[in-house]
């Protein structure tokens, strides 16, 4: 397949680095948007640049000036946004809809993935207030997008590791626990924990496949289908220790959403869904979807305890 | 030279991480301390892990427990601290005098370097308030190295370019504009610009050098000795355009401080000193003192019109 010219909005962020560097690693043609504002941050400078010695093109554009969007849209093939995309933000992804204006006005772009990266918000109409906001904005993109006759791929990327997997699927850290662990229920709702880079390398394989248009991908890759007590398994045969395992159950857990802010309850409702309904899981790809790893057998996925590997503690020599 | 055992406080930083890849290029065993407090900072956490996969140790260490900081020193024979240390931010600076009281009871290191990277603060007791309490606090810093009998090498900077050359030291950017631009006075004294990885490389150089012991390293590579205005040159010449030039006398700069926030004011007593009295390069260097592109030839420093041509 001949590459293709590829715009990422949001390249700075925390999927939306990794896209830009599988974009380019694929061989693609590669523009990053500069906002204006991103003048002011010397992390986000000085990462387009590094985006630019690798190969990429800066290209400035405001998403409040729409003209500037047209003229970043018509310079690609494919368009990849992923405006804070990850999980427990859900602000700003209203902000699409003027891409989807910009994209309808220029007229060439033969594939759009917007941001989603999660779960698929098509599944959670039925989701716990106040987290179902991040899916409501996801489906008002979606519907913006079909209406307009956007030839789309949406990625269901599930749940990232560096958040899901590196702390055990605890809340309140990142890091793995040294000794106690807490399980979600009986911890044996099947999850599916994808490597951040690996789900921008599928990601950039769909853009330009023709299996893929529109469609929704799922990204699970069957090794990576774990329970939560089957990912702890992993982390103390990698350590050598069992951890003491304790459980909260549906109803407590849902009890704790009361007085944490507005953030936190959307994290916990996710929470919810994922570990206690096994929304990642409990249903079957249809006629609509594709799965990743079927798809693209060739891409050699992270499973979860080589992804765990780095975070062993290692022994201080006293 | 056999190599050394680093250990780097601040290394998710922006000087620091340069410093820990430094130190695991020129081949030191490499330690950095993760402090828990980063434990909820995916940005850091993933930093540091990557540091793991290139070769570095990650030690577990807080500011607020003594023992694991006496712990984590002991592992090593260099500490160097960059703990908040590049220009306009000047919080943080005295945490350091915790790890001087545990380098101290550690007794093993042979070098520390302490979080400068910047003006040399020995130099700057003459500079406006508030933007003196930088200084004020890195020689707080370096009195108690000093009584404690720590050997130490002092590296003063001057400035990142990433700072100050890739927005032609205009201030509230970091990128170069491409139709005005503002000079200080007229643009004619000479300021020192360096690519923050040659920092790295010249600190990491000097880490076990004995010319460096308990000397003050500054980096000065003579073609990185420019003007405002020559760095505008610079700019003007790789994008083929002249700029659109404005002129701000020293009064007219300072009466900006009026009504800013303490951190811009800060900010704008260091412009002050540097682009209005000269005083990066007004000084001869004494013996106190070496330059690093002299102690150093073999390090190929990054000179401006390389520098910049990124942002093209």
């Amino acid at each position: 397949m001949g590459k293709s010219k590829v715009l990422v909005v949001g390249g700075t962020g925390y999927v939306g680095r990794r896209i830009v560097k599988a974009s380019l690693e694929q061989g693609h043609e590669t523009y990053v948007l500069q906002r204006p504002e991103i003048g002011l941050d010397i992390e986000k400078v000085q990462m387009l640049l590094s985006f630019k010695k690798q190969g990429a093109h800066l290209v400035e554009a405001s998403v409040s000036d729409h003209q500037s969007l047209v003229e970043a849209v018509k310079l690609v093939d494919v368009v990849i946004c992923t405006m804070s995309g990850v999980h427990f933000r859900s602000h700003n992804l209203l902000v699409q809809l003027k891409l989807v204006e910009a994209i309808k006005a220029a007229g060439n772009v033969k594939r759009f993935l917007p941001s989603e990266f999660g779960m698929d918000p098509a599944l959670m109409g039925h989701a716990l207030e106040p987290g179902r906001v991040t899916f409501d904005e996801k489906m008002t993109v979606r519907k913006a997008i079909e209406d307009a006759n956007i030839p789309f791929t949406y990625i269901s990327a599930n749940c990232f590791a560096g958040y899901f997997a590196g702390n055990l699927s605890q809340m309140g850290t990142l890091l793995p626990p040294r000794d106690k662990v807490l399980l979600y229920g009986d911890g044996n709702v099947k999850v599916v924990y994808m490597n951040e880079d690996d789900v921008a390398a599928y990601t950039i394989k769909t853009i330009d496949d023709p299996r893929t248009l529109n469609k929704t991908v799922y990204l699970r890759p069957p090794e990576n289908i774990l329970t939560q007590r089957q990912l702890i398994e992993k982390w103390e045969k990698l350590i050598g220790k069992q951890l003491e395992k304790s459980s909260i159950n549906e109803q407590d857990f849902l009890a704790s959403i009361k007085g944490l802010d507005y953030a936190a309850q959307v994290g916990v409702g996710h929470f919810y869904h994922i570990f206690y309904e096994g929304c990642l899981t409990n249903f079957e790809i249809g006629e609509g979807g594709e799965e990743a790893s079927e798809l693209y057998p060739e891409v050699k996925y992270t499973r979860m305890d080589e992804y765990l590997k780095v975070y062993k503690h290692e022994k201080l020599c006293i | 030279m056999g190599k050394s055992k680093v250990l780097v406080v601040g290394g998710t930083g922006y000087i620091g991480r340069r410093i820990v890849r430094a130190s695991l290029a020129l081949g030191h065993e490499t330690y950095v301390v993760q402090r828990p407090e980063l434990s909820l900072q995916i940005e850091k956490l993933q930093r540091l892990l990557s540091f793991k996969k290139q070769g570095a140790h990650l030690i577990e260490a807080s500011f607020n427990d003594h023992k694991s900081l006496v712990d984590a020193v002991k592992q090593v024979d260099v500490v160097i601290s960059a703990i908040s240390g590049v220009h306009i931010r000047s919080h943080s600076i005295t945490l350091q005098l915790k790890l001087v009281e545990a380098i101290k009871e550690a007794g093993n290191v042979k070098r520390f370097l302490p979080s400068e990277f910047g003006l040399d603060p020995a130099r700057m007791g003459h500079a406006l308030e508030p933007g003196r309490v930088t200084f004020e606090d890195k020689m707080a810093v370096r009195k108690a190295i000093e009584e404690a009998n720590i050997p130490f090498t002092y590296i003063s900077a001057n400035l990142f370019a990433g700072y100050f050359a890739g927005s032609l030291s205009q201030m509230g950017s970091f990128v170069p504009p491409r139709d005005k631009v503002h000079l200080f006075g007229d643009g004619t004294l000479k300021a020192i610009f360096l690519d923050e990885d040659d920092v790295a490389t010249y600190t990491i150089k000097a880490i076990d050098d004995p010319r460096t012991l308990n000397k003050t390293l500054y980096l000065r590579p003579p073609e990185n000795i420019i003007s405002q205005a020559e760095l505008i040159g610079i700019w003007e010449k790789l994008i083929g355009k002249e700029l659109e030039k404005t002129y701000i006398p020293p009064e007219g700069f300072l009466t900006t401080l009026k009504g800013l926030d303490y951190k811009l004011q800060v900010g704008i007593g260091h412009f002050y000193h540097i682009f209005y009295e000269g005083c990066l390069a007004n000084f001869e260097i004494g013996e106190e003192g070496e330059e690093a592109s002299k102690l150093y030839p073999e390090v190929n420093y990054t000179r401006m019109d390389e520098y910049l041509k990124i942002y093209v």
